[in-house]
């Protein structure tokens, strides 16, 4: 019996710890990416521009997996497709349509982190 | 299609690790708050398992969540009446003194006919036998026969009774049972020689059992078409 209780309250304590670190990892990466693309939003020339987009890109890659096992999906797919379009941009050398694609990605990193906030809309 | 499947095997095992954990009963024995439970697992499990956008770590954190918070549920309930009151109910006399309680019926939304259904599972079609029957938590129903309908015990008779024990299966489907022959004081070569007197080797063997009184009970190996 003491150790069924012992395993009831690891299973909760464990299941509480995981998606606590899964939801403030998901936080500090998001925080970070959309620094990143409003940093490369505000370069000065086109670059810079680019320079800041290939490190945003580099920051992706080391962040895809996790994503992929804390995100539903289809948010990621839509990530994993946003940044695609900013690797053809930027091999295209085009500031202009990286621009676009940066302004479009912030907003969906912030929109994908609203939909994990614990908050009284997202239970409800 | 390879990810469901892999899917599907992982979360099964993990379901049923989580179901040993929290040590089920058969279905018809659950409290209402492990019916939930057991429900509810199976409803997360299963989800997950035909649509791969939700992430696997989702599930898994809400199955473990689940079992934790009912195996401390269970627990409390076992320490505290009130929390087992809240969280179960209480069971319910349907039948006193050989009379039925119409209230007590009508508070559980029992009809007459669900009290004579399960009067008829214990195997009682004449209610007038009943004494006393009580709505049990998990919707079982207990009943205690009149004193004349009860059927006749050995001690009534004022005569001693041995008690029958359990009988020790020895052998299940050609091979021994090592656990059973040990606290029944046996080894493999009394095995032997008990099957030797049956004529018998112990691959031939379905089903062994040997009783208190030193009483086998054999069943040999059928040919399988």
């Amino acid at each position: 019996m003491k150790g069924r209780v012992i395993a009831g309250i690891l299973c909760v304590f464990l299941s509480f710890a995981v998606s606590l670190a899964g939801f403030l990892y998901v936080r500090m990466s998001c925080g970070e990416l959309e620094r990143a693309c409003s940093s490369a939003l505000a370069a000065d020339t086109d670059e810079e521009t680019f320079a800041a987009c290939e490190s945003l890109l580099k920051k992706w890659e080391t962040r895809r997996d996790l994503f992929g096992a804390l995100l539903k999906h289809t948010d990621v797919d839509e990530l994993t497709r946003a940044f695609l379009l900013l690797e053809t941009a930027l091999e295209n050398r085009d500031a202009g349509a990286a621009r676009v694609i940066l302004a479009n990605t912030g907003a969906l990193i912030r929109v994908i982190f609203f939909g994990e906030r614990p908050d009284f809309e997202n239970i409800f | 299609m390879l990810t469901s499947f892999i899917r599907t095997v992982l979360l099964l095992f993990f379901v049923i690790l989580c179901l040993r954990l929290m040590g089920k009963r058969q279905i018809g024995q659950l409290q209402p708050s492990e019916l939930v439970v057991t429900i509810l697992l199976s409803q997360i499990a299963a989800t997950p398992m035909q649509d791969n956008d939700i992430p696997m770590l989702n599930t898994v954190v809400s199955i473990l969540a689940l079992a934790g918070v009912e195996i401390l549920l269970s627990a409390l309930s076992m320490k505290s009446g009130t929390v087992r009151m809240l969280v179960d109910g209480s069971p319910i006399e349907v039948i006193a003194d050989g009379k039925i309680d119409q209230n007590a019926l009508k508070r559980l939304r029992y009809t007459i006919d669900d009290l004579l259904e399960g009067l008829r599972q214990k195997d009682i079609f004449d209610i007038s036998q009943v004494q006393s029957a009580v709505a049990e938590t998990n919707g079982g129903l207990s009943v205690q026969l009149k004193a004349g309908e009860q059927p006749l015990s050995v001690s009534q008779f004022g005569k001693d009774a041995a008690e029958p024990g359990v009988p020790a299966v020895l052998v299940k489907d050609g091979k021994p049972d090592q656990a059973a022959l040990k606290s029944a004081g046996l080894d493999l070569d009394t095995l032997q020689k008990l099957l030797k007197r049956e004529n018998a080797a112990v691959e031939q063997v379905f089903l062994l059992t040997l009783d208190a009184t030193g009483k086998t009970f054999l069943v040999r190996k059928e040919s399988l078409k």
